[in-house]
Formats: structure tokens, sequence, C-alpha cells
């Protein structure tokens, strides 16, 4: 096995996780802390390419209307509907937790693996294949190596644990529930489990529409203040 | 009353008959107890956690763990970094490093630096909530350095990480209250030691605290037991001369505490550093049992044709004044039990009393059957002259000079009781430990560069979107801030400030709950919060630093926190260690009063059913009350305070001081009842009895300073002060006690009784 194929694999990734040129999803967050007391967060998410992003909270109550507007260029905008403002947040927040949730703002981050990671083949068997992904010289991350589980049927990645400066497995992510909408793969459940807080973050897609051509008017301070 | 007497003295008969006649069991059941306890040994445990030595019913205390389990504030490890300056790439680099090297340790929740802590920045565009510095990028150019500097130092938000003279620096790490804290506090330990950092590195927090103790409880144990037992072992040696008279006492009492610690453990009870002490108190008290044992036979069977007639008629004479004062002694450490505010005083009380009991009854069950097995009974002719060049000069004063002996007791007395009222109060567990103690050090640090790190808090109860629960914080804040030795008051209410002057409005508590909802969405999922809100965000701590100080000066602070809070009844609570330490020092007083009083009176009880007339009695407890009235003069002129050791003085030296005079007394009688007069009893008792007592006095008192070597302050002092009043209990129950025998006629009564 070459580095060629690795690479290829990791595209394949890639392509599928990018491939909507739009998406519009309800998501419903469920977040358990330490204790095992649960949260729920529901939101909508309007994404472009894959460097457009607005998200909308619609519940819980005192939440409602909450949003985000991410742009290209570590642009990233709030609005608080009790201030009836926005304001620009800084790019320190990036490994800061999204909403409560388990998950980052970078891990929220609609990305492309072969730009930021080299891959290496660890492991097949006859249903999935491992990569090691170990960041790019120059690629600002709070983890040393992913380690991407990917089904060979869909090259869809169904797991990918994250590893910290010391090589300890500190993150997983587990997706679930892969359907094919329309002529696209998506995972309607994902878990985000932080192993060192001992907390975890289900999302669960309740609603999705592709390609129904998002206008580039949605991903503006405006619309994110409606 | 002597009838009494006499049922009891025969029944002492029948036991040391008892005894002598199944010998062999008792001395295999002894070693067959012994190997057990032994056996048990290995599940005793140390408890160094000061939180646990509280009364958990006190509100005070009762609060404080409260918020400490929610919280799990008392599961914060603080390490203190000093260098010439703190804003160095280097030191950033180490701090960097060390936060999250100890964020990796499993059992930490998180990590709060100067290179991970929030900051909420603003400017007109908008605002950056996040890292204080950017730990991919750190600071190194002078000018990034000089400009950190000046923004941390000039905000609130950070005062509690960065002294204001920018030497010293605070990592705190909040370790997760399921881990054991010893175990995560030694971890830290050893990562630093390992990383090798170029600052100088301090330890402060209650993890650090626990294990500093726990390590101080251990040296105590490990130097203190072998010291007393080398020290018991030289003066039974000076005073009987004999390899068998020296074991004898020695091996019993040593049995005696390995069953009491067997118990302790067996009852969960663990090792603190007030029983720590343990050994070598039971030691010098429990040898005395021994020592009158011993003495009797020794005195009495070398010579005699039926020895084991004369082993049993020395044993049983000597059984009832052994009981006796055995039962004393074992009341005077149960007078603790009922009025502690500590349960670490508390717990040491019920284990002094029960080991006195089991070497009690040790000293006439053990002893004589293994001395009913000797082929020789070393005599008098190797004993010592020296307690008897002490008894001499004793015997011709109270023949000679009965008034000057009053005389001079009166105006000791009366010099003594005017040095009381200067007796002050120490209730900081810190003051506790030697200046050079670790401990200490990091606490200077603390008071001096830091306000302090003994914690404050008021929690505020109260919707935490309603804006007037955080107005509520806020005036809290202020409060304390405005009084002098508190400092770094800080709540969740300042956060909310910054975020609502980052959506422009402002450094003040949003005006609406929506608002505030909206805010907290930002705030959520922060790990700090979790000190500052509780789950059910109903909760809000204010903290603030205190630092050291002397007890009245807390106790002022705990009044004025006290009198501010009474005034929002529904909505403010108060605790930390002002209030613990308050009611600590008002609490020692009191149980000063009552374990005195306590004792006293089973005391008082116990000498009126031997001697048999009230004055006697009161003969008897002169030389006590004379005792006592030479410690609490001595702690007065020389500031010896009243802490949670010395505090054991009072209920210690009644319970064992009345033994000399019990042992006198009972003696006395017996020569009296014998035909002898005045005279002629007191200088067979002196040479008796005197004898004893003086070797058993001596022998306490090497014992007890023994405790000069105690890592506790207290424990040193305690043994200053108890060998003072034992040197007073013994010569005043020499001299002063057959005086007032005289005086208030006893004998007389004594001689109608036996008629």
């Amino acid at each position: 096995m070459g580095q060629a194929n690795e690479m290829k694999i990791l595209q394949n990734v890639d392509n599928i996780l990018n491939a909507p040129k739009d998406q519009i999803l309800t998501i419903v967050a469920h977040i358990v802390d330490r204790r095992g007391n649960e949260n729920t967060r529901e939101l909508n998410m309007f994404q472009k390419g894959s460097d457009k992003r607005l998200a909308k909270f619609l519940t819980p109550a005192d939440q409602k209307g909450i949003g985000f507007l991410s742009l290209p260029g570590d642009n990233l905008t709030l609005y608080m509907p009790a201030y009836g403002k926005t304001r620009k947040v800084g790019g320190h927040v990036k490994n800061t937790k999204f909403a409560g949730t388990d998950y980052t703002y970078e891990d929220m981050e609609a990305k492309r693996y072969t730009e930021r990671y080299d891959p290496k083949l660890i492991e097949t068997n006859n249903d999935n294949w491992v990569l090691e992904l170990i960041p790019k010289d120059g690629i600002r991350t709070d983890y040393t190596k992913l380690h991407m589980t990917i089904r060979r049927s869909d090259n869809y990645p169904i797991k990918i644990a994250y590893f910290d400066k010391a090589g300890v497995m500190v993150k997983i992510l587990e997706s679930s529930n892969i359907q094919k909408t329309g002529d696209y793969w998506l995972a309607r459940q994902t878990k985000m489990t932080d192993l060192k807080t001992k907390t975890s973050t289900k999302m669960d897609i309740t609603n999705v529409k592709f390609d129904t051509g998002i206008d580039d008017d949605i991903f503006t301070e405006r619309y994110l203040m409606r | 009353m002597a009838l009494s007497l006499l049922i009891i003295s025969n029944n002492m008969k029948k036991l040391v008959t008892f005894v002598l006649k199944h010998r062999i069991a008792v001395i295999v059941i002894t070693i067959v107890l012994t190997l057990l306890s032994v056996w048990e040994l290995r599940n005793i445990s140390i408890n160094s956690d000061v939180t646990s030595y509280l009364p958990a019913d006190d509100p005070s205390v009762k609060l404080f763990n409260e918020i400490s389990q929610e919280y799990s504030s008392s599961w914060t490890a603080v390490l203190i970094l000093e260098s010439p300056e703190v804003f160095t790439k280097e030191n950033f680099e180490e701090i960097s490093l060390l936060s999250q090297e100890l964020q990796r340790l499993e059992g930490i929740d998180y990590v709060v630096s100067l290179t991970n802590i929030l900051d909420i920045r603003t400017d007109e565009f908008g605002f950056e909530i996040g890292r204080l510095v950017d730990e991919y990028e750190l600071p190194s150019t002078p000018e990034q350095l000089a400009h950190l500097k000046e923004y941390v130092l000039g905000q609130k938000l950070f005062k509690h990480l960065v002294s204001a003279d920018s030497k010293h620096t605070l990592i705190v790490s909040q370790i997760n209250a399921d881990y054991d804290k010893n175990a995560i506090a030694r971890e830290i330990k050893d990562l630093v030691n390992n990383l090798e950092v170029s600052q100088t590195v301090y330890f402060e927090g209650i993890p650090f605290q626990v294990l500093n103790i726990m390590d101080s409880i251990v040296q105590d144990l490990l130097l203190l037991t072998p010291l007393i037992i080398i020290v018991i072992l030289i003066m039974l040696y000076i005073g009987f001369r004999s390899f068998k008279w020296v074991v004898l006492p020695l091996v019993t009492v040593a049995i005696g505490i390995i069953w009491m610690m067997a118990l302790m453990s067996f009852s969960g009870i663990a090792l603190t550093p007030i029983s720590d002490a343990l050994p070598v108190v039971l030691f010098a008290v429990g040898s005395a049992y021994g020592i009158h044992v011993v003495n009797a036979i020794r005195l009495n069977v070398p010579g005699k044709e039926n020895t084991r007639e004369a082993l049993m008629n020395a044993v049983k004479d000597i059984s009832l004044a052994v009981i006796l004062a055995g039962v004393t002694t074992f009341a005077g450490f149960l007078s603790f039990v009922f009025s502690s505010y500590l349960t670490i005083i508390r717990d040491f009380g019920i284990f002094a009393a029960v080991g006195v009991l089991i070497i009690l009854v040790l000293s006439i069950t053990f002893i004589p059957a293994w001395a009913s097995f000797f082929k020789k009974y070393p005599g008098k002719t190797k004993e010592s002259e020296l307690p008897e060049l002490i008894t001499n000069p004793f015997k011709n004063l109270i023949i000679k000079r009965p008034g000057l002996i009053l005389t001079l007791s009166v105006i000791l007395s009366i010099v003594a009781f005017t040095g009381i009222p200067k007796i002050e109060r120490k209730v900081d567990i810190l003051e506790y430990f030697k200046p050079s103690s670790p401990l200490r050090q990091s606490s200077n640090i603390m008071n001096k560069s830091f306000g302090g790190s003994l914690p404050v808090m008021i929690r505020i109860s109260g919707d935490i979107f309603e804006p007037s629960t955080l107005t509520l914080a806020n005036e809290a804040t202020t409060f304390l801030e405005s009084i002098d030795g508190l400092s770094n008051p800080r709540s969740l209410a300042e956060y909310f400030m910054r975020l609502n002057e980052a959506m422009g409005e402002g450094e003040q508590i949003p005006d609406s709950r929506e608002k505030l909802q909206n805010l907290w969405f930002m705030l959520e999922g922060e790990e700090m919060m979790q000190q500052m809100v509780n789950y059910d965000l109903d909760e809000i701590i204010v903290y603030a630093s205190m630092k050291n100080m002397d007890a009245k000066s807390m106790h002022d602070i705990y009044d004025k926190i006290e009198d501010y809070v009474k005034q929002f009844p529904d909505k403010m609570e108060a605790t930390g260690m002002q209030a613990i330490y308050s009611k600590l020092g008002d609490s020692m007083m009191n149980n000063l009063l009552q374990s005195m009083l306590l004792a006293f009176i089973f005391v008082f009880i116990t000498m009126i059913f031997l001697i048999g007339s009230v004055k006697g009695a009161i003969a008897g407890f002169s030389t006590l009350f004379f005792s006592m009235l030479m410690v609490f003069g001595l702690m007065g002129y020389t500031g010896i305070a009243l802490d949670i050791a010395t505090l054991l003085i009072a209920g210690v030296t009644i319970g064992i001081g009345i033994d000399y005079s019990i042992h006198f007394t009972t003696a006395y009688k017996r020569f009296m009842r014998q035909g002898a007069n005045h005279e002629e009893a007191v200088t067979k008792t002196l040479a008796t009895s005197g004898k004893a007592i003086v070797i058993n006095v001596v022998t306490i008192i090497a014992g007890f300073l023994v405790l000069l070597f105690a890592n506790l302050i207290p424990l040193q002092q305690f043994g200053i002060l108890f060998s003072v009043s034992m040197l007073c209990a013994g010569i005043s129950a020499l001299t002063l006690l057959p005086v007032l025998i005289r005086v208030f006629k006893v004998n007389n009564k004594l001689k109608k009784n036996n008629q």
C-alpha cells in the first residue's frame, strides 16, 4: 500500500463530507455532563460549500434566537437577541467549546482533511480502513494525531479518535445512522465523547435538505439578526 | 465507706489469687491477643485531612463542607512559582508546560494559570472570549511581554493569579473529588520535580497540606516512639537497677499500646497529628501502673520463704491503689470526649482512656503472672539511692516545718493566679507547625503577595438570571473588599459584567433576564464556572482570600461578616476559615472548663470513696488545684497559648496528678491502720510509695519531654506544660498533702473508722 493509496482514501472521505453544494440541517444536541445529567439544544444550520455556515438556536427557550455566522478567514459573528446586536468573536475561540457541547469551534469547522493532514494506513480489515492522520507543518491544532476509521463500503468516516500532545487519546467522535439522502451520504447521528472531562454530546440530525440553492444573503449579519 | 473498701480489698485478693492460679492461661491469652493485634495493625490508616477534624454538625462547618462538595474547592491544589520576574519568555514557557502536563494527569479536572485563563477582551467592533495567552504563540519579545504585563496587572480578573510585584504567579489545579487527594498531590509534586523548572515552586492548598501533615504524622511516630521507649528504659533502670524489673513494665505497656492501636484500626479510627502522640502519652502514663506493681513486688517478695504468698500479698496491697489511679486517669481522658469541638481531640480522649484501661488490667494480671515464674527476685540491695535523696528532705519539711510548706504553696498560688488573665488563644492550624515547615513558607507567600490563602465564602441564593441576584453578589463583593485582611473578592457577577461590556452596554450587570441568559450561553461550557455557580443555577459563591492572623482579629472579621449577612437572611450565608477558627477559639475555653469540671467531679467522687471523708478528698485535691494553678500561671507568663493540644492539659493533669495523692493516701492509711502515728506513717509512706512516686514523676516527665521533638508546636508545648504540672503534682503530693491531712485532722477520722 503506497502513500498514494492512503491519500486517495482520505480524498474520498473529503469528497463525501463536502459533496453537498449546500445543506440545511436541523440538529438536536444532547449534552451529558460528568454527573450524567442531560441538557438538550436544538438548532438550525445552513452551510454553503465548506466555508460558510450559519447556526440559529431554537431551543431551549432562553437561548432561542442566538446565532452564529462563520465566514472564511476566521470570521465569526455572534448574535444575541436580548441585546439586539451582533458582535465579532475573536480567533482564540477556536479551541474553546461550542455552545457548551464537547465540540470545539475547530471540530465544527467544515474542513478538508487532505489539506490539513498527512495520512498513513495503519490497519485494514474486511469492513474498514484505519488511517493515522498527522497534522501538516504549520497547521495549528490541539491534536497531535487522529485515528480515522473509514467504512470501505462507502468511504464514510465512522470513527475519529483524537490524541493530545502526549499521544493520549482524549476525544472520540463516532458517526452512525449513515443514510443516503438524494445523492449524498450523511451520518444522522454523531457523538463526541470527551474522555478527560467524562462528558459527551450527541448530535441528532432530525431534518436535512441538500442543494436547495441557498442564497448568499443568508450568510449575512442581517439574516443572522432575524 | 470503710466497709466498701474492705469488700473491694477482699475482691482484690480473689482476683490476684485467680490470676496466679491461672497464670499460664493469662500469659497465653495475652500473647495470642497481642499477635492478633499486630496482625490488625496492618490496617491502620492515617487521616491528615484537616477539614475532617471539624464537627460536621456545626453550621459553619456544614456550610463549608456543602460548598466544598458542590464546588470541589477543597480539592484545589496550588503551585506558587517564584522568580525575579514572572513576565519572561522562559517563565511563560515553563508555566505553559506545567499547565499542560498537569492537565494531562488523571484525576485533574482542569488547570488555571496565566497561560490558559479565560479572558474577555473588548474593542469597538466586538469582543474576544478566549484565553489570555495563545499557547501556540507564547509572548516572547520584550514588547509583547511588557504589554501583557501591563494588561494583566491592571485587570481584576487576574489579580488572584499574579502578585502585584510580579514575582509570584499561581497555577491552580482542580482535583476531581472522586480521586484520592493525597495520591494526586504526590503525583503533582513528582511531576514538578521531574520537570526541573527554573522557577522556585511552593505547594499550597489543602491537598498539599494534607500531604505535609501526613508526612509529619509518620515522622512523629517513627521518631517519638523509639525515643520514648529508650527514655522509659533508662528511667526504669535507674530506678530499679535490674533487667527483670525494667523489662516487665516496659513490655506490658508496649503490649497495651499495641492492643489499643489495633482497636483503633478495627474501629476505623485513623491516626492524626494529635493521636500520633498516643504511644508517647501511654508509655509515659501507663508505665506508672507497672512501676507500682513491680515496686510492691520487689519490696515484699525477695527474702520471703513462700514467694507465691508474698507475691500475692504484694500485688493485692498495691492493686487497689493502682486500680483507683487508673480509673481516675481513665476519667481524666474521657472528659475530652463530651467537651471537644474537634473530632481528633475526642478520638484522642477515647483511645487514651481505653489504652490506660488496658494497661491497667495488664499490670495487675500479666505482670504478676509473669513474675510468678521468676526463680530469683532481685531485691533491695541493688536499688538506687536517688529517690531517697529526694524524699528525705521532704520528710524533714513535713514533720518539722509544715507551716513553711503551707505558706509557700499559698504564695505561689497567688502569683500563678495573676498570670491567668494573660493566657492567649491560638486557633490557626497553620501556626501549629514550625516556621521552617513548607506549609508555613508557602502560606507566608500567599499572605504577602496574594492577600492570603484562607477561604472566605458568602453563598448567595437566587436565580442567577435575575439581575437582582447578581447585584447582591456585587454588593457582597464590595463589602468584602472593604474589610482589612481580606482581598481578591470575586464572583460570577464580574464575568457577566465583562460580557455586558463586550456587548456594548458598559461594565455593569445586564438589566434583563434575557440578556443574562444570552450571556450565559458563552460562559456555560467553561470549566471555571463550576467554581462560581452551582449545577441548578440558583446559587453563586462570592469568594475572598484571608490572611493568617491572630485569633482576635479573625474573630472581628467573623463578627463583621455575620452582621452583614444577617441583613439578607434568606439570600446570604457566610462561612470560611474566619468562622471556623473563631468557633474553634470560642469552644476551646468552654472545652477546657468543661473537661476540667468533668474530671474534677469524677475524681472527687473517687477520692471520697477512697478516703472515706470529704475533708480527705479536698486535701487530696489540693495538690491538683495547686498544679493547675501553676500550669495556667505559666501559660499566662510565658505566652504558651491555649490551643488544641494544650487544652488537654486540665483533664490529663487531673486524671494523672491525682494518682500521686491516691498512692500516698492509700499507703498512709495502711500504716495508720497498722497502728503508726502521723510521723511514723509519713516516714514509712515516703520510704515506700514515696519512692515509687518519685520514680513515677521523673519517668513521666522524661517521657513527656520527648514531645519536644514532635512536629506540632502544640504537642511540644503540651509536653512542657504537662511536665510542669506533674512536677507540681508530685511535689505537692509529697509535701502539701501530708500537711493538709494533718491540718484537716483527716487521720482522726481514719482512726475512728478502724475502731
